[in-house]
């Protein structure tokens, strides 16, 4: 009898236990919908521009630091080109905003929010400013922190396309990413 | 007429009268159901209408604008509905279909307890729609309204028949 108490123990706490070798099918679905890393761009700042990051980079996710907001801004629509030097303005609902010039773009486009520097409360509006001049996105961001989950590659129905600036500066050479745009 | 002649009869006719007041109380076996309106929903001229308002503030592509949600709204900027005309997110105004394919999905969610409000018989609080945005139900975008603002006001004045353009003119605006 008590043996089989045991085994009725064993077998349940097995089956409630979470098994680390096999993860979220949800997000394991879409992390694999990412594809591989580019062979050119070492993981780090620069990679996977125009995906969406907090698919790996969120609490509990398969990649650190965990993103609060993070995406790329294109140069120019139609192009992989990223464009450097953007800064990303950003309020929550509660008025509360990163600190002025702490969110900027690097040279491959990319820039993220980690929630030490800002803990935004959804939903958030976002603005684009690069040169002094900048553009503000028509809606609010209800809950997805990654930009790329809406602004995808393509424009279409349930996407209006990649952030993008709308600009021609030459790409700079001494940027990681191939054809990525400084200020 | 002997007395179990008579008991038979009257049992028979306990037996009819039952039969009537236990059936459908109409030929086809359905309710009718009140829905409220659909041309405060739509909107005119200077009138955004419940959509707009709608769309807005919970039709975003990371929100109700995802294809995947059971109540999900279309709108030029999120979801688009299915056309020929090029329509893409973020461009072009919303279509005559659109609109009605969101009312739909308004009203189609609950559409007897929905009758029961617009009837005046019950809470427009005891309706999903109203209920999750105030956070009063588990609501995974939290709580986006808040009771007596003027998107609360908007929804449950129309859902009762007592449509707040005025309201609703204000919770359109892009927060």
């Amino acid at each position: 009898m008590t043996r089989r108490i045991l085994a009725g123990l064993a077998i349940a706490s097995v089956a409630c236990s979470i098994d680390p070798f096999h993860p979220d099918p949800v997000n394991q679905s879409a992390v694999d919908a990412l594809g591989p890393e580019s062979p050119s761009v070492e993981p780090g700042p620069y990679h996977r521009r125009g995906q969406p990051c907090t698919v790996c980079h969120s609490p509990g996710g398969r990649a650190s630091p965990p993103f609060v907001v993070a995406g790329t801004v294109f140069a120019t629509p139609g192009q992989p080109v990223g464009a450097g030097g953007a800064e990303v303005l950003m309020v929550d609902s509660l008025g509360s905003s990163p600190p002025t010039g702490s969110v900027i773009t690097n040279c491959a486009g990319n820039f993220y929010v980690t929630s030490d520097l800002w803990d935004p409360a959804f939903p958030i509006r976002v603005a684009v400013v690069y040169r002094g001049t900048g553009a503000q996105m028509q809606t609010h961001v209800g809950r997805d922190g990654s930009c790329a989950s809406c602004h995808t590659a393509s424009t279409g129905i349930d996407s209006p396309g990649p952030v993008y600036l709308g600009t021609t500066t030459p790409a700079d050479p001494s940027c990681p990413v191939e054809g990525a745009l400084t200020p | 007429m002997t007395k179990l002649a008579a008991a038979n009869v009257t049992v028979l006719v306990l037996a009819l009268a039952l039969a009537v007041a236990c059936g459908p109380s109409n030929p086809g076996g359905y309710e009718p159901i009140l829905a409220p309106s659909f041309q405060s929903f739509a909107g005119m001229g200077t009138d955004p209408g419940v959509h707009t308002f709608l769309e807005r503030r919970c039709g975003t592509l990371d929100c109700h604008g995802q294809l995947g949600r059971p109540f999900r709204l279309f709108s030029t900027v999120g979801l688009r509905l299915i056309n020929d005309a090029g329509l893409v997110s973020g461009g072009g105004p919303d279509t005559a279909q659109e609109i009605f394919a969101n009312y739909e999905a308004l009203v189609g969610l609950q559409p007897v307890d929905t009758s029961l409000v617009t009837e005046g018989r019950e809470s427009p609080r005891s309706l999903l729609v109203v209920a999750k945005p105030l956070a009063l139900q588990v609501h995974k975008g939290g709580a986006v309204l808040a009771p007596g603002d003027s998107g609360d006001v908007c929804l449950e004045s129309w859902l009762t028949g007592t449509y707040d353009a005025a309201h609703c003119a204000d919770a359109a605006k892009v927060p």
